[in-house]
């Protein structure tokens, strides 16, 4: 990277962080630390809401997603809306009403501690080990594109997100997330016109959609209900409308965002902004993934984009065998671009006939250049068994790196590490409101000062910032722990999901009922998730749905005679 | 009058929220429709 692109990367970070300390200062308790004294306007509930949503991972493989898949993953989304209107009808008013610091507070108060407990300890465990890897993934990227230590830039993002989030708390990620989604903005949306400016001269932004969706890569929605297809219109609508529902109204990392609104209304309407706002989001960084699909259609694109393994492979014993069949894909390549231009051509004439036999034989070509790649991982695989095989992470910041002039690489590069600090910070935040009122304040000093609960509350937060560091640290080391770290998030939000919609639904059900009901909900849904039996994004319906189902039998039956009535 | 308030409210909400719902339903259409164009 240049002077410039360096000098705009840490201007920009560290000018977003000193704004955030200045803006988090003057905290005197609690409730300004954990929800920046509940006085944040809805724009500001909006845009930390989506900072929260979006981490590093949403900028670099969404575009590789749209790159390798297509536009099918917008889908995922459709549900978000949906579930944002239930949440404002149903959740917001009870946590405003109840004036609670999380969103298990209100678990107490409707059925009983143990499901407060309970429910609270499946957010820490959770969340904590995910917001590690929130660190882990971009530090691990972003070390191999600047050729830095990746305990350089674990260290950089971690520490500087700790040091915000301790000394100014929700009001200093509150205010720093809104810059950061202006910056993830205007650089987003400079590189979707980059990715056109840089296309060969003649070739408009309507020839690369349509080489695009020649290539099967404009599938945006898939009509055809198929459970074990993991993106169509009906998964995305259900099953993303449950997943959204237990994320945004029993996640604390989001709860802890929309309590900050000065009333029900603002939270509401940062809520509604983010319906709005995310599925146009969404559908445009996909898009920007397709156009560079597009754009490499014309242009050579690397073999394998990860360039330290290519260099690991290079100076290995297979250099040999890698060279040939670099070569092989470069040929393979200049016939395809000629085939694209070709069928740029056709398409201009409107010949039907002769688009669609140019269409087959590009296929031919792109079946044939698939092939290539293939051999490539598989000598990449032979030449370093633990080498990081899957390079979509890397599709994105190659053309950046490679393209995109000076100054504007930097920028983008910046975006990364806000995405990566903007998530991480919303979750210590919420990791300190759930350990220091669903257990410190709860449990261990009931009666204390404003003071004692501050300085815990900071002193908490610094310390799931070491853990998270920690986390990140030894990442690499944990393989497929990673994989299940974000499974078992999954694997618990339909099960927590069904609890607070039987506390808000199903008035006449009780702790014990709801507790024994998630116990069996939470077995059934990992029985379902070992065997395959659906996509997971149908694990949330089945798990939320079951609760409901059975606490409501066990409530009518074994627990008809015990207890007053549900409170809400 | 503090009914006809609340009233006024929920309604002004629940437009919103419909607001939503219309904007969901023509993103997909607008999609739908930007896939079949270009296909």
């Amino acid at each position: 990277m240049s002077l410039l692109d360096w000098s705009v990367l840490i201007f920009t970070i560290l000018f977003i962080v000193g704004y955030g300390l200045w803006k988090g200062r003057g905290i005197h308790h609690i409730k300004g630390f954990l929800l920046a004294d509940r006085k944040m306007p809805w724009y500001h509930v909006g845009l930390s809401v989506m900072a929260t949503q979006a981490s590093a991972i949403t900028f670099l493989s969404a575009p590789a997603q749209g790159y390798t898949d297509g536009l099918r993953f917008v889908q995922f989304y459709f549900g978000l809306p949906l579930a944002m209107i239930l949440i404002c009808i149903t959740f917001i008013p009870i946590y405003q009403r109840l004036q609670v610091y999380t969103a298990y507070e209100y678990l107490e108060k409707r059925f009983d501690m143990k499901t407060r407990v309970f429910t609270a300890f499946l957010f820490l465990l959770q969340r904590g080990l995910s917001t590690g890897i929130t660190i882990y993934a971009p530090a691990l990227v972003l070390s191999t594109i600047l050729h830095v230590d990746i305990t350089f830039t674990t260290f950089f993002m971690g520490g500087l997100v700790i040091l915000y989030t301790i000394y100014g708390g929700a009001k200093a990620v509150s205010h720093t997330q809104l810059l950061q989604m202006s910056v993830i903005f205007a650089g987003l949306f400079v590189a979707g016109y980059m990715v056109v400016h840089l296309l060969p001269a003649g070739i408009g932004f309507s020839d690369a959609l349509h080489v695009a969706g020649k290539m099967g890569k404009l599938n945006a929605i898939d009509t055809e209900f198929n459970l074990s297809n993991r993106y169509n219109i009906w998964s995305g609508i259900i099953g993303g409308f449950f997943l959204q529902l237990s994320y945004f109204g029993t996640d604390q990392s989001q709860v802890g965002r929309y309590l900050t609104g000065s009333s029900v209304s603002q939270s509401r309407l940062g809520l509604l902004m983010n319906g709005l706002l995310k599925i146009p989001m969404q559908f445009f960084i996909l898009l920007t993934g397709t156009l560079v699909f597009a754009f490499y259609q014309f242009y050579q694109p690397p073999v394998f984009f990860n360039q330290v393994e290519v260099s690991k492979v290079e100076a290995g014993t297979y250099s040999l065998e890698f060279d040939s069949i670099n070569t092989a894909w470069n040929d393979a390549n200049r016939i395809k671009a000629t085939q694209v231009s070709e069928l740029v051509a056709a398409i201009e004439t409107d010949n039907e006939i002769s688009i669609e036999e140019k269409r087959k034989s590009l296929m031919a070509s792109q079946a044939q250049v698939l092939e290539i790649r293939k051999s490539a991982v598989e000598v990449i695989r032979k030449n370093d068994p633990g080498a990081e095989l899957n390079d979509s992470n890397y599709i994105f910041l190659h053309f950046v790196m490679h393209h995109l002039p000076r100054g504007l690489i930097g920028l983008l590069i910046a975006i990364i590490f806000l995405a990566a600090m903007g998530s991480t910070a919303s979750g210590l935040n919420s990791l300190a409101s759930s350990c220091v009122v669903d257990f410190y304040k709860r449990f261990l000093n009931r009666d204390g000062t404003a003071k004692d609960y501050l300085l815990a509350s900071r002193l908490i937060t610094a310390g799931w910032g070491v853990f998270c560091i920690i986390v990140a640290l030894y990442a690499s080391r944990l393989g497929n722990l990673i994989e299940a770290v974000n499974i078992l998030g999954s694997l618990f939000y339909g099960t927590i999901l069904g609890i607070f919609l039987t506390a808000f639904f199903l008035k006449q059900v009780k702790g014990q009922a709801v507790f024994i009901a998630a116990l069996i909900t939470e077995a059934l849904v990992i029985a379902a998730w070992w065997n395959e039996t659906t996509a997971f994004l149908w694990l949330n319906v089945i798990g939320s749905l079951t609760v409901m189902v059975v606490s409501f039998i066990l409530q009518q039956t074994f627990f008809k005679n015990h207890g007053e009535p549900g409170r809400n | 009058m503090k009914d006809e308030k609340s009233q006024k409210r929920f309604r002004s909400w629940n437009t919103l929220y419909l607001v939503e719902i219309i904007f969901l339903v023509s993103c997909i259409i607008a999609m739908y429709f930007f896939m079949i164009y270009f296909r």
